[in-house]
């Protein structure tokens, strides 16, 4: 099954109550992507750990599904964080890319 | 000093009282917000302070601090009223998903659970929406007995997601799940089964887990 390449794209700022939006965001796309049940809980966690460590900054954040593949775009993380962090996040996605400043989760039925 | 200045002053000079106390409601809600309602207290308590009668400030700004802390647990913790319909939903969702997983023995997709459940995918979603942002379980749920992982394993996994001795500070279920999952790198579905409980509530442990977890980062600095 092929999936067309759908994208959101969403600026927040600091005093956006952002898990709110964003992890929608995740369970719509997720279940649009054909992810599993697991999958897509797993993703809301890895996006919920992100914004929570570093809430009240002003955010952009690109949900896309392309190349059979959902992929979220976050900014305003912190790298020194993200570097020790990304294990962990590694566990519930398929693959983390450091961005400058920012980070994508990719995830894959 | 200005105001902005003096507030700056006893924000700082105070947040380790308020971290301290925030403390006493780990696992319940995340940290940040915590903090953030103690620092509303701490305003609070600033404003009606009064240096003359000798009180020192840290006593008494304690009773605003806990009293926003508590509302902010109260607020977040407070079960979600859902229309009866909405409900029911989510209660056939809960029960498809365990008994899909059981028969496909993965985890299953929206599409499977609106063709088990003859709801529509929005209805499906919905469900699955409040199902995430369910309060947390309580963690005594889960028998003691099997929850069993050697020390070891969990020093383990403290130095290779580089946690420190941070896992000490979950409840022991808690702790044991967050080993089971980024330790052994066990699915979801695998935890429950060898806890004996459904997938939902390893969910939920690892959710409240990973909130102490993550409040417990060092802060970064907000962008300039």
């Amino acid at each position: 099954m092929t999936n067309p390449t759908v994208t959101i794209s969403a600026r927040l700022s600091p005093e956006a109550p952002q898990v709110e939006v964003l992890t929608p965001l995740a369970l719509v796309l997720g279940a649009r992507m054909g992810l599993s049940i697991e999958q897509i809980d797993d993703l809301v966690m890895a996006v919920e750990l992100l914004v929570r460590h570093q809430p009240m900054v002003a955010r952009d954040a690109r949900f896309s599904i392309s190349d059979g593949r959902l992929d979220v775009s976050l900014s305003g993380i912190d790298p020194e964080w993200l570097e020790r962090r990304t294990p962990m996040l590694e566990v519930l996605v398929s693959q983390v890319i450091g961005d400058p400043g920012g980070v994508r989760l990719l995830v894959a039925p | 000093m200005g105001d902005k200045a003096a507030g700056e002053a006893l924000v700082t000079a105070m947040r380790p009282l308020v971290t301290g106390l925030a403390r006493r409601f780990d696992g319940r809600v995340p940290r940040s917000d915590l903090e953030q309602a103690g620092m509303v207290g701490l305003l609070q308590a600033a404003g009606s302070f009064d240096p003359e009668r000798g009180t020192p400030f840290g006593g008494y700004a304690t009773p605003f601090v806990m009293g926003e802390m508590l509302a902010c647990v109260r607020q977040l913790t407070a079960p979600v009223k859902v229309p009866r319909s909405v409900a029911d939903n989510q209660r056939a969702v809960s029960a498809a998903i365990e008994q899909l997983t059981a028969v496909l023995g993965r985890s299953p997709t929206v599409p499977e659970i609106g063709d088990c459940t003859k709801l529509d995918q929005d209805a499906v979603l919905e469900a699955l929406r409040l199902r995430m942002a369910a309060n947390p379980v309580a963690l005594d749920e889960v028998e003691e007995r099997r929850l069993g992982l050697p020390d070891e394993a969990i020093r383990r996994v403290e130095d290779r997601l580089d946690l420190g001795a941070r896992l000490d500070r979950l409840d022991a279920r808690s702790r044991r799940v967050i080993v089971m999952r980024f330790g052994l790198e066990l699915s979801q579905r695998e935890i429950a089964e060898r806890l004996g409980i459904s997938q939902m509530h390893v969910s939920r442990l690892m959710r409240a887990g990973l909130s102490v977890l993550a409040s417990d980062d060092p802060p970064a600095d907000p962008e300039p």
